[in-house]
């Protein structure tokens, strides 16, 4: 897996490294270089990242003021060249403390403490909401009040029972980041909420009034997966 | 054959931490004549902006651009420098009149001019190297 990141860091030097151990990992896909914390901010306010490398102490807002005002959490890892942040960071959870400078070995072993508390996210997570990107910000749904999500190109629609959200994105990507459980995809254009179906006739379900096409490569994992008595 | 290169490998000067520059460089030393280049660059320009602070009494600036700089000297090899520099902030972030850190204050630019002298020689020789590699 490949994980999006940010560096947020003051010190072009210390960045520079960073960047260079990211390419050289192949697994961390660095998005952006902030050199301070107010900045990095207004990018995440609009884009979702799996990991942010931190500095603590900066021009303007700390890195902790920064993880005070995130809306979701990312993993983090803490750059800093003073040790007595250690217990801050243990309290804000944060994956990883790197002391500047660090090697390259140093910096593999926190990818792979990444790698394990993403393992550990993904078996305890409840799943029960997802971020999307809409309207300029990032919108919390709750997996729940998703009816369904229809494809339009290179964007897509969730529709939920009381607004519609039209975000950039494919029902192909889409299909691997929803919950596997609760969502299916029935048709290229297509993934809905199985808990949400009304009823299904032939070839077609229904949902709230809408009539969703059930292609034939889609039918028989469809029916596997509803109860029927 | 020159000092510092056995069996064509760059042998960092026995004043740095030989040891941690080989792990952090792993054998680039062009990037490391560049971060040695950008590094000598930014600390006397911060430095310069440190002694505008001391004559504003500005201790809190003074321990901020001291902390900035600090981690330089580490990605330089000189680990120790890098400590001297922290004890600094130590005593910045203790005191409030500047007048109460003034003699750290010069003992530590004097440490600092020092460690600037060897950094430079060294890039000097690293320019050398990547020259003749080149």
């Amino acid at each position: 897996m490949k994980y999006s990141s940010i560096i947020v860091e003051d010190l072009q030097a210390a960045a520079d490294f960073l960047v260079k151990f990211c390419e050289k990992s192949g697994i961390i896909n660095v998005q952006a270089h902030f050199l301070n914390a107010e900045d990095a901010l207004v990018y995440l306010s609009e884009n979702l990242v799996d990991l942010i490398f931190l500095d603590v102490e900066m021009p303007g807002a700390s890195g902790f003021d920064l993880m005070d005002q995130l809306v979701y959490t990312p993993q983090v890892i803490l750059t800093t060249s003073k040790t007595e942040y250690a217990y801050d960071a243990f309290q804000y959870n944060v994956t990883d403390y790197l002391k500047k400078p660090f090697t390259y070995q140093r910096f593999l072993e926190s990818i792979q403490k990444v790698e394990k508390k993403k393992a550990e996210d993904d078996s305890t997570a409840e799943n029960d909401h997802i971020f999307i990107k809409a309207d300029g910000k990032l919108v919390r749904l709750q997996n729940d009040d998703i009816l369904y999500i229809e494809s339009m190109g290179d964007y897509v629609k969730f529709i939920t029972a009381d607004k519609k959200y039209i975000t950039h994105n494919t029902i192909k990507n889409l299909e691997t980041k929803v919950d596997g459980l609760r969502f299916m995809k029935v048709h290229r254009s297509y993934i809905v909420n199985l808990s949400r179906i009304d009823d299904i006739q032939e070839n077609m379900l229904y949902i709230k009034g809408a009539v969703i096409p059930i292609s034939k490569a889609h039918k028989s994992r469809v029916m596997q997966k509803i109860n029927v008595i | 054959m020159y000092e510092e290169e056995k069996d064509n490998h760059y042998v960092f000067s026995e004043h740095f931490d030989r040891q941690f520059l080989e792990e952090l460089y792993a054998g680039d030393t062009e990037s490391a004549a560049e971060v040695f280049q950008a590094s000598l660059v930014q600390i006397v320009e911060e430095m310069k902006l440190a002694d505008e602070k001391v004559a504003e009494g500005d201790i809190a600036g003074v321990r901020k651009i001291y902390h900035k700089i600090k981690p330089l000297f580490g990605y330089m090899g000189l680990l120790s420098v890098q400590d001297f520099v922290q004890h600094f902030e130590d005593q910045c972030r203790d005191s409030v009149l500047m007048s109460d850190v003034q003699i750290a204050y010069d003992n530590i630019k004097e440490i600092i001019r020092g460690a600037l002298s060897l950094a430079r020689e060294e890039q000097l020789k690293l320019n050398e190297y990547n020259n003749r590699r080149a």
